[in-house]
């Protein structure tokens, strides 16, 4: 259990706090509320092409990396569909300079013809460099293309394609960060040797005066509904080997079914001895790699299952043996109870493991308040322990179907 | 807002109080590391067998003994063994190295002596059964073709295959060396060298005293020999003198790698290298990313490392680009080579890059496990437990000229092998 403090300063921005004081350094993690799924579909991959002009310089910052190596310091960020997250880490003695660099990319960024230039140059090289260069590279543009049709989610994070990217204008930019990149719309948190008196009173400095027009993104997605029918798609990418994958769309985070399917999917893959290792690859060596996760986003959640198949192995038959472990697991119900019990031990110690790093709390931190329910990270161990495996097994039984699955079977491209 | 344009002062790191690295000894003389942190409910063990890759005969022994250390002993299945450390919560990651392997061990600290004991009782006894073997062929070739598709891992390979020859540092496995690994050879590996009685230990986490005494007085019954490296030496080694290409037709990317061997060196030159490699390409503001990615958009990713080479080390610059950039790329990173070596940095550049050193240098203690990679680097280079001490000090004293000698004398364009992979 964590200790937290917590505040929300008048312009909007929730900020969490935890004292560390057996750390050097101070965290400072901001999540913005605007993710992939936020674009214009003619305009995807801005949320992403957007996290990287954010390190371009700001309003009285010239240059923002400069800045936080100069105070020994070190910085990242990532996007996904759902949200952006931003992060330093400083000494502690230079926590103040985390503070004005922050708060002022959150006041007023400094995009120009030549950020936005040379910043799409290197976006469309990422994105060449993961998409096209790396085995099953395109894999979630036909993850989301064959589970959405018309939602915001049916592209990745990175873009449907670089001429997005490359289409970019500089007012286009801008209306993208006067919409979103407001203190009302963000979360703060700090974590590490910094009291919450000092915190309190360097939020209020730097932060409390950004006072922008403009709400909180209400987060309304066009509901399409899951499937409810087989869908497939046929692709053909980067990869030495044939590949099936087993998508289905699933609860969202707070959904409590959510959880139920995380640790499902633990359970059927998550060991080197897991039902999917020793039938698939071991047993029958078909796949040289079969796994399965549950991604619990935010609006909602994705199982996949999935086996990279050994040569000359036929992916029909793959896909037919994926289903029936998947099936014959779900009927095997309370007789996995020590599996059951294995997993949540092992959720468990990996939460202790997690909570270790100063960085790793201030992102959980900042994730479990924008879900809005901060005390969530000192709750989610517990959650788990109280699970029931009947439930876990109904949950999944209810989702993962046969009749509703969406298959993609991959082949090396010629 | 006027009060935002002052930016707010920064302090330098230039000291700060460092916890000695103790490397101890039981009374029959084994080593170990320990490092207490209370109340955090988690432990770590790692046990380091002084064996790796440059024991091996053929490709892939070593990583086949240690990947199948669990999956099968005398008395027990993988299944039940695994299935038990599940049980239990915890985590068990086997790794071969080039000079020293481990057996590291996670879990909550109630059950950490019986989770050792079972670990070592079930590796030691490792039975490396032919099914097992025979996956494992099915797993590493599927993990290795998809490595093999990347650029990246081709213009790794043929420089060090170039640069190397002669040497193991030099040599990949394919995947025919995959398809013939054989039971025998890695049974023959395994009783030669992975005994938890050579091992050095370290204990991290919530261990106390009393806790650490009966871990050790459990190792300790199986001890036969004081834990030492054997670092063979490297060699010395000449380039080839041209840019090697490896076709891969319909790339869109090209992988970009330069390196060559550093030998043995002093600390005090080792501190200014790193300074050198710092400003070169070892972090954001870097002049390898500033230049090819931020001021020329021409590449996602570049920069260079020191990579562990037998107890010396591989300096590498790496990075990928769209294949219509990849000429242009490497001529721009060797004019920044040239660069470092004919003129000398600014004080200012010099001091950036010492600021952010000395910060990740400082943080790197923090936390309940950060002084085992400590430790270990400590014996791999045979240095003292006092590096770390003397450390910053080397990082604040040097001068912009001690970087232009050190450039002069190791960062030579000509001294380096150079590939790239891609639609070339």
């Amino acid at each position: 259990m964590i200790e937290i403090n917590r505040f929300v300063l008048k312009n909007g921005l929730r900020v969490v706090h935890q004292y560390d004081k057996s750390v050097s350094t101070v965290v400072l993690n901001t999540l913005y509320n605007v993710g992939a799924r936020d674009e214009d579909e003619n305009r995807t991959g801005f949320a992403h092409l957007f996290e990287h002009l954010m390190f371009a310089g700001s309003a009285n910052v010239e240059s923002f990396d400069k800045e936080i190596e100069e105070a020994g310091g070190q910085n990242n960020a990532f996007t996904n569909n759902e949200y952006t997250n931003y992060y330093i880490s400083v000494p502690q003695e230079n926590v103040e300079t985390a503070f004005w660099l922050e708060s002022d990319r959150m006041l007023a960024l400094n995009i120009n013809p030549e950020s936005l230039s040379v910043q799409q140059g290197v976006v469309i090289e990422e994105f060449k460099q993961r998409c096209f260069n790396a085995p099953f590279g395109m894999l979630w543009h036909h993850v989301r293309e064959l589970l959405y049709k018309k939602s915001s989610y049916r592209w990745p994070t990175i873009g449907l394609s670089f001429e997005h990217i490359e289409n970019a204008t500089l007012e286009d930019v801008q209306s993208f960060y006067n919409a979103f990149y407001l203190p009302q719309n963000a979360v703060l948190s700090v974590v590490g040797n910094i009291s919450f008196e000092d915190c309190k009173s360097l939020c209020f400095k730097w932060f409390e005066p950004i006072v922008k027009e403009g709400s909180q993104n209400k987060n309304v997605y066009f509901d399409e509904g899951f499937p409810v029918e087989r869908r497939e798609l046929l692709a053909e990418d980067l990869s030495p080997n044939d590949a099936v994958f087993l998508i289905w769309r699933g609860p969202s985070f707070k959904d409590e079914d959510s959880l139920a399917l995380d640790v499902f999917a633990d359970m059927l893959g998550g060991s080197d001895v897991s039902e999917l290792q020793e039938i698939l690859v071991k047993q029958e060596q078909l796949c040289n790699a079969a796994e399965c996760f549950y991604l619990r986003g935010l609006g909602e959640g994705m199982f996949m299952l999935y086996g990279i198949l050994n040569p000359g192995v036929d992916k029909t038959h793959v896909e037919n043996r994926l289903i029936e472990v998947l099936n014959s697991f779900i009927n095997k119900g309370l007789s996995n109870k020590t599996l059951f019990e294995s997993t949540q031990n092992k959720a468990y110690t990996g939460l202790l493991f997690e909570m270790i790093s100063p960085l790793t709390r201030a992102q959980k931190l900042a994730l479990w308040e924008h879900i809005g329910d901060v005390n969530g990270i000192n709750e989610e161990s517990k959650k788990i322990q109280s699970l029931n495996l009947q439930h876990v097994m109904d949950v999944a039984g209810r989702y993962f179907k046969k009749e509703n699955v969406s298959v993609i079977h991959y082949s090396p491209k010629q | 807002m006027s009060f935002r344009q002052n930016k707010p002062s920064t302090k330098i790191i230039e000291s700060f109080d460092i916890q000695e690295i103790r490397i101890d000894s039981t009374s029959k003389g084994q080593l170990y590391h320990h490092q207490h942190t209370p109340e955090i409910g988690v432990a770590k063990i790692s046990f380091w067998f002084p064996c790796g890759t440059h024991n091996q005969d053929q490709p892939f022994i070593a990583s086949a003994a240690f990947d199948l250390l669990l999956a099968g002993s005398s008395s027990m299945s993988e299944k039940e063994i695994i299935e038990k450390i599940d049980y239990w919560g915890a985590s068990v990651s086997c790794e071969a190295g080039s000079l020293g392997s481990t057996v590291t061990l996670r879990c909550k600290k109630d059950i950490v002596i019986e989770l050792i004991q079972w670990v070592v009782t079930h590796a030691s006894t490792a039975s490396y059964p032919e099914d097992q073997i025979d996956n494992y062929r099915f797993i590493k070739s599927g993990g290795l073709e998809r490595r093999m598709q990347t650029p990246g891992y081709w213009s790794e390979r043929v420089a060090k295959e170039k640069y190397y020859k002669g040497s193991k540092l030099g040599v990949f496995g394919d995947l025919s060396d995959i398809e013939t690994l054989n039971r025998d050879q890695i049974i023959a590996f395994h009783m030669k060298h992975v005994h938890f009685g050579k091992a050095m230990i370290f204990l991290s986490g919530e261990i106390d005293n009393k806790s650490k005494d009966n871990i050790l007085a459990l190792t300790d019954s199986l001890y036969t020999k004081t834990f030492q490296l054997d670092i063979p030496s490297a060699g010395s080694f000449t380039p080839s003198g041209s840019v090697s290409k490896y076709n891969i037709k319909n790339s869109s990317q090209v992988s970009m790698y330069i390196m060559k061997h550093i030998g043995a060196i002093d600390e005090s030159t080792q501190h200014k290298l790193t300074l050198l490699n710092l400003v070169l390409g070892g972090y954001f503001g870097s002049r390898l990313m500033q230049e090819l990615r931020e001021n020329q958009g021409l590449t996602y990713g570049i920069g260079s490392s020191f990579r562990p080479a037998y107890g010396e080390r591989t300096w590498s610059i790496s990075g990928e680009m769209n294949s219509t950039n990849a000429e242009r790329a490497l001529e721009e990173t060797q004019k920044i080579m040239r660069a470092l070596s004919d003129t000398v940095v600014s004080n200012e550049e010099l001091e950036k890059a010492k600021r952010y050193y000395s910060g990740s240098f400082r943080s790197g203690f923090d936390g309940p496990f950060s002084s085992m990679n400590k430790c270990q680097y400590l014996v791999m280079r045979q240095l003292s437990t006092q590096h770390y001490r003397e450390t910053l000090n080397h990082i604040w004293t040097t001068q912009p000229k001690d970087l232009l000698a050190t450039a002069q004398e190791f960062l030579n364009v000509k001294d380096f092998e150079i590939s790239l992979a891609g639609d070339i």
